[in-house]
């Protein structure tokens, strides 16, 4: 009786193990959402506006669902790195938007992105004088990290996700330089 | 006899601080009359009721985890935050239950068993189902539909109120009515999504002049 007793424990645990087995063999197979940004992909910064006190400069920059299974977007933001202890002559403030769905509010749309699609991010950078003089107090402006932070959920639970992007010295002073030379062409001054 | 005519009410975005029968009042009180029907969008009236979950807020069970990979990826169900939430108010073995049933319903030949029996698997609207900011959350199907459309009905003196779930995928069902409406006549009309798209805010619909096709 005992013995058939353990037998009957035995066959249930085998069958427990069978079926965990299988689930993780079944999600296995069918995999996740995987979004990945594509930063070797990356637009070159450029000044979007720009008046006496304040510089906005653009970017974009894509995130593919690189996974087996559709993802949901559930939030976005972009998160500039530049303490003051770093350098205090210029503010920053950043807002990250859908290209094809742009808001100002800077508020993330939750999306559903299928597999191996696309969606392209845009990063807009408000720049803002602290002496009175946008290019003076951006005149030895440092290189500036950026985390791209996104919230998404698939088949599995929902986790966080960063990669990170810059604005380099090199790259401010291009996009300075494209906007003025061509606000010269076009009349700006 | 006056024709047959479809009125979108634009709205602001309406919160559980909202209540769906005053918001009726405030923005369509003076266009609704006797012969009118009043049609309110099911997930509308399910956040006035406070009827939604953020994600963050559940903690999937083993049986949402393992229900959910045999879902297609487009349903709400296939994700395991819309799975759990269904659960909420279904129950988690009772979902399981009737989806192994279905399963076998389905071999046997019979489809829709799951989301006939289990409401709130099919009511659900996922992340991204709804305009912001509930786009972030899980709307659930809304409750005492019935009671909320003779509420409707007794506060603006319509001839009738029913409370409509429709998609641009030439889908309509009628989740709730006020006494003596035929729902699917109903949902026949409201067939071409006169709610528009989540953005357009017009989560109310007079149907003008009903009343007067039954004269």
């Amino acid at each position: 009786m005992f013995l058939l007793l353990m037998q009957i424990i035995a066959g249930l645990i085998l069958l427990a193990c069978l079926g965990f087995l299988a689930y993780w063999f079944i999600a296995w197979k069918q995999g996740n959402c995987a979004f990945v940004l594509l930063k070797g992909t990356r637009s070159p910064w450029t000044v979007e506006r720009m008046d006496r006190t304040h510089a906005v400069l653009t970017c974009t920059v894509p995130v593919k669902n690189a996974g087996k299974q559709n993802g949901t977007l559930m939030d976005a933001f972009v998160r500039p790195y530049l303490p003051e202890e770093q350098y205090d002559r210029a503010g920053v403030r950043a807002i990250l938007m859908d290209t094809a769905r742009p808001r100002e509010d800077d508020y993330w749309e939750a999306l559903i992105v299928e597999p191996g699609k696309t969606v392209e991010l845009r990063v807009k950078l408000t720049l803002t004088a602290k002496t009175g003089s946008i290019l003076q107090d951006l005149e030895h402006f440092p290189d500036l990290p950026m985390d791209i932070i996104w919230q998404a959920v698939g088949r599995s639970d929902w986790a966080y996700e960063k990669a990170r992007i810059r604005l380099e010295q090199d790259d401010l002073r291009d996009a300075l330089y494209n906007y003025t030379a061509g606000g010269m062409e076009h009349g700006r001054a | 006899m006056a024709e047959l005519e479809l009125v979108p009410v634009h709205t602001r975005i309406l919160t559980h601080k909202d209540n769906i029968v005053d918001a009726i009042r405030e923005y369509a009180g003076k266009t609704i009359t006797d012969r009118d029907i009043v049609c309110a969008a099911e997930s509308v009236v399910a956040i006035t009721q406070g009827r939604y979950v953020r994600p963050e807020e559940l903690s999937p069970c083993w049986q949402a985890r393992l229900m959910n990979r045999f879902v297609p990826a487009e349903g709400s169900m296939s994700s395991i935050y819309g799975m759990q939430a269904a659960m909420e108010e279904e129950g988690s073995w009772r979902m399981l239950f009737w989806f192994v049933a279905a399963a076998f319903a389905k071999i046997a030949g019979k489809n829709g068993l799951f989301y006939a029996k289990c409401r709130q698997a099919s009511l659900c609207d996922d992340v991204t189902g709804t305009m912001p900011p509930f786009d972030k959350c899980i709307v659930y199907g809304p409750a005492d539909t019935d009671h909320v459309c003779e509420e409707i009905v007794r506060a603006t003196g319509a001839y009738g109120a029913v409370i409509a779930d429709v998609n641009d995928l030439k889908r309509a069902a009628v989740l709730g009515k006020s006494k003596g409406l035929d729902p699917k006549r109903i949902a026949k009309i409201l067939i071409d999504n006169p709610f528009g798209n989540a953005s357009q805010k017009t989560p109310i619909v007079i149907i003008k002049n009903f009343a007067d096709l039954l004269d």
